[in-house]
């Protein structure tokens, strides 16, 4: 510890005041505040302070999506990794540029952006693809409206949602079958391209993946959706741990369980069974991961709620009714629109209940 | 040298404080009391059960002014020989509150400025002052407990000001527990003098109007038991259970949750159990209070204890031998809104609860976001937190991590006692949008400090609030007057 303590020590002074480096000094101080705890102190009461910081609360989703990205590199190849690697280093690019640009500190939020981004992909897509879809969206999505924090929608949706406008037919033919036997394709990189279609694809076509198929993850899809089992242990874990508010998922997987049971309760034969539209496609990592980042989604409880269950009947609606077979990147999007809208609505109510209380 | 006395608290060791032994800490058991957020944060340093004595003093040090209190006519004269219970000067502005002398000494009123020094100081025996002509006359009543030094220990409850003792009082609040951590607690007092707190209790239903509320924790314990057999037996007394989260013993919580609103012309006093006991000193005894039972405890005290202490002993007597050696900060209060002790004041002070000790960080941490968090419960769950009830990590006043941008986690507004959002007041602050705040309810906030205290982001919510309210106060407010708000300093 003294030792990482004293090389921070001394690599600092080319960053700090006029030193040459200064400009790069945001670099600096986020692989220090990446190694070393902070050292400032509490100068105004409470003096003392929770453990609870941003790094961990990123640490947190981090290692909450692991079981998924074990899946995913498991069914699809390594080539997920690369693509991740790919991600970070170009969506943290940009980050960089915009926290010297600002003269800020680099925020935290990144990390989860780049973990996840290769997630919401298809397991084949290109690597430039990758660096435009996560560039596209950290700029677009997230430091154009002032970074952490301030962002409107989520930046991995926005990202993704670029790339399936911009590049639909490479999207759509980046899906691959997933690797079978005992190590899948854990040992494979480049695959040739078997393209598969994806659970939702072929629903439309009237045949239903089996619900263990899409337990264990074993279908087609991207990167790191398929397998609901990874994904629910992780997401319990991040409610466990209060970082993802539970609400949202409830509500999100609540209002898809119950329309979809009433939509297959009316016809059987065109609308799949609910407890299979909960498993299948982007629907858990978009509940869990996704519809849960505390920025984009409501900040009141109530309206928590609500902007579950706008996201999931949203699902239904796009899934059941629309040309497209999955909902939840433009359901959560909308989401993310609706959500200033249902605070103000609810932070109005709560007004309005404190000043009769008073 | 002569050890000082050690009071033994003989009852069980203390309120149970963990989870597993509060009775009924559920949620839906507040409704009836709408009681809304408050944490019990669990922390190691708290002050043991036991009250010590300290050392007869060489040297009194009484600060001139604490946080309600400005003592600023001095009634004595610089060198002049003073007896125990004396009055040293008063504060003309707060109802001519007394300061008076713990013990017989010499004056000095340029040794130590902002502070009247009693030096040579003796132990001395208190005067007892004559009975009222009328018992039971309130206005009578009153001005002892004025003359008696026991004003201090009243608060209004809606503004925490000293309360106006010509003002009729329509109902009070007693709260038997100090939740916020380190603070002295009541059931260390009360044990031992149960019989004085019930006398102090009748006194204060002759002087109040309605009804006096006292709170008691809700918990299996012999003492809290032994108070509500007591308690029933006094007339205008209503016991309200409440769970063992701070700070829902706060008065402006307790009076908001009761549904005594602020009136015009009528308060609501609140009180703790010291000052019910200094109650029965000043009407019962009819002696000057002139010692106050203090915590000692945090983070940087080697063992935590309470402490009987006169009214303006050295801080620095009381502190001495008890640190452990290695820098700490010493604050006035609890950790959650007390004040840093700087050079001042030097002596204990009127109004002081007790002193909180906290380390300051040593060294930096490395990775300390991915520890597993078994020694480190925090508001939310850490990866193994989770499975530990006991906080065992010593306490700094480290910020503990880096000043972010608000990411809307919403914890600061779980925990808010008053049902105000900090977040959002912090994003309106951020705009200047102070009528906003204003509309928001900022005026309710009771300073507890639970939002700074678990923010994610490390903002300084409290401050914000506290400051906007201020200005909102001086603005907004002047032309209508409510002030019924706390604005401190």
């Amino acid at each position: 510890m003294k030792l990482f303590e004293r090389m921070f020590e001394l690599i600092r002074p080319p960053f700090e005041g006029h030193g040459p480096l200064r400009s790069l000094r945001p670099v600096y101080q986020a692989s220090e505040a990446f190694f070393l705890g902070s050292t400032e102190k509490v100068a105004a009461a409470p003096f003392a302070r929770d453990p609870l910081d941003s790094k961990r609360f990123m640490l947190m989703v981090l290692l909450a999506l692991c079981p998924a990205l074990f899946a995913s590199v498991y069914y699809f190849g390594l080539r997920v990794i690369a693509m991740m690697a790919v991600s970070y280093v170009a969506g943290g690019t940009v980050e960089v540029v915009c926290a010297i640009l600002r003269k800020k500190d680099v925020h935290e939020g990144f990390l989860v952006t780049g973990f996840l981004f290769p997630l919401v992909l298809p397991p084949t897509t290109p690597l430039w693809m990758v660096a435009v879809g996560v560039v596209f969206g950290v700029l677009v999505g997230k430091e154009v409206f002032g970074g952490t924090g301030r962002n409107l929608f989520n930046p991995v949706l926005v990202g993704r949602t670029f790339l399936a406008v911009a590049y639909p037919r490479a999207m759509a033919a980046g899906f691959l079958v997933p690797g079978d036997g005992w190590f899948g394709r854990l040992g494979q990189y480049q695959v040739d391209a078997i393209s598969g279609a994806t659970p939702l694809a072929l629903a439309r076509q009237g045949e239903y993946v089996s619900q263990w198929d899409l337990l264990v993850g074993s279908v087609s899809g991207s990167a790191g959706e398929t397998s609901a089992l990874a994904l629910l242990l992780g997401g319990v874990f991040l409610c466990a741990v209060r970082v993802a508010n539970y609400r949202n998922v409830v509500g999100i997987l609540g209002s898809v369980f119950v329309f979809s049971a009433v939509l297959h309760s009316a016809d059987p034969v065109q609308f799949g069974p609910p407890l299979w539209h909960l498993l299948a496609g982007g629907l858990l990592i978009g509940a869990f991961f996704m519809a849960t980042d505390p920025v984009t989604s409501p900040m009141t409880n109530g309206g928590k709620w609500v902007y579950g269950i706008l996201i999931g009947s949203l699902v239904v609606v796009i899934r059941n009714f629309s040309g497209y077979v999955e909902g939840v990147m433009f359901a959560i999007l909308l989401g993310n629109l609706a959500s200033p809208l249902i605070d103000e609505l609810f932070i109005q109510l709560r007004v309005r209940r404190l000043q009769f209380e008073r | 040298m002569l050890r000082p006395p050690v009071f033994r608290y003989t009852g069980r060791e203390q309120w149970p404080r963990d989870a597993a032994s509060v009775l009924a800490d559920a949620k839906d058991d507040d409704d009836e009391m709408k009681l809304r957020g408050g944490y019990n944060i669990r922390l190691a340093g708290r002050p043991a059960a036991l009250i010590e004595g300290v050392h007869e003093p060489a040297r009194l040090f009484l600060p001139q002014r604490s946080r309600r209190i400005r003592f600023t006519r001095l009634l004595v004269k610089n060198g002049q020989r003073v007896r125990g219970g004396e009055v040293l000067a008063v504060a003309p502005e707060q109802f001519g509150v007394p300061l008076l002398a713990p013990r017989a000494g010499t004056v000095r009123l340029r040794a130590q400025r902002g502070h009247v020094t009693l030096e040579d100081v003796v132990a001395d025996s208190l005067p007892v002052s004559p009975a009222p002509p009328r018992a039971g006359d309130g206005a009578t009543y009153r001005q002892m407990l004025i003359d008696g030094g026991a004003w201090p220990f009243f608060y209004d409850a809606h503004s925490l000001e000293l309360p106006d003792p010509q003002r009729p009082v329509s109902a009070a609040i007693v709260a038997t527990m100090h939740l916020e951590p380190f603070a002295a607690r009541g059931d260390v007092q009360l044990d031992t003098s149960l019989e004085a707190f019930f006398r102090g209790l009748k006194l204060l239903v002759e002087l109040v109007e309605g009804n006096v509320f006292v709170a008691i924790p809700r918990v299996a314990h012999e003492l809290a038991m032994k108070l509500q057999r007591g308690l029933r037996e006094i007339q205008r007394i209503e016991s309200v259970e409440i769970p063992l989260r701070y700070p829902l013993d706060h008065f402006d919580v307790l009076a908001r949750a009761l549904g005594l609103r602020p009136r015009r012309g009528a308060s609501v006093w609140g009180l703790r159990t010291e000052g019910v006991l200094a109650i029965d000193q000043a009407l019962t005894r009819r002696q000057p209070v002139t010692e106050r039972v203090v915590s000692l405890g945090g983070s940087g005290v080697r063992a935590p204890v309470h402490l009987r202490v006169p009214l303006g002993y050295p801080l620095e007597g009381m502190l001495s031998g008890r640190l452990v050696p290695q820098p700490v900060r010493v604050i006035d209060g609890g950790i959650l809104n007390g004040d840093e002790v700087g050079e001042r004041p030097l002596g204990l002070s009127v109004e002081s609860t007790g002193l909180t000790v906290l380390l300051e960080p040593v060294g930096r941490e490395l990775l300390g976001f991915v520890r597993a968090g078994l020694d480190r419960l925090s508001y939310s769950n850490c990866y193994l937190s989770f499975f530990r009830t006991k906080y065992a990590e010593p306490l700094t006043t480290a910020l503990r991590g880096e000043h972010r941008p608000c990411i809307s986690c919403g914890f600061c507004a779980e925990l808010c006692p008053a049902g105000i959002m900090p977040h959002l007041l912090h994003k309106l602050a951020y705009q200047n949008a102070l009528e906003e705040i204003d509309r928001c309810g900022s005026l309710r906030c009771v300073g507890c400090g639970l939002c700074t205290y678990v923010c994610p982001s490390k903002l300084d919510l409290r401050r914000e609030i506290l400051a906007a309210n201020a200005t909102i106060v001086r603005d907004l407010h002047t032309a209508v007057g409510t002030g019924t708000e706390e604005v401190p300093a």
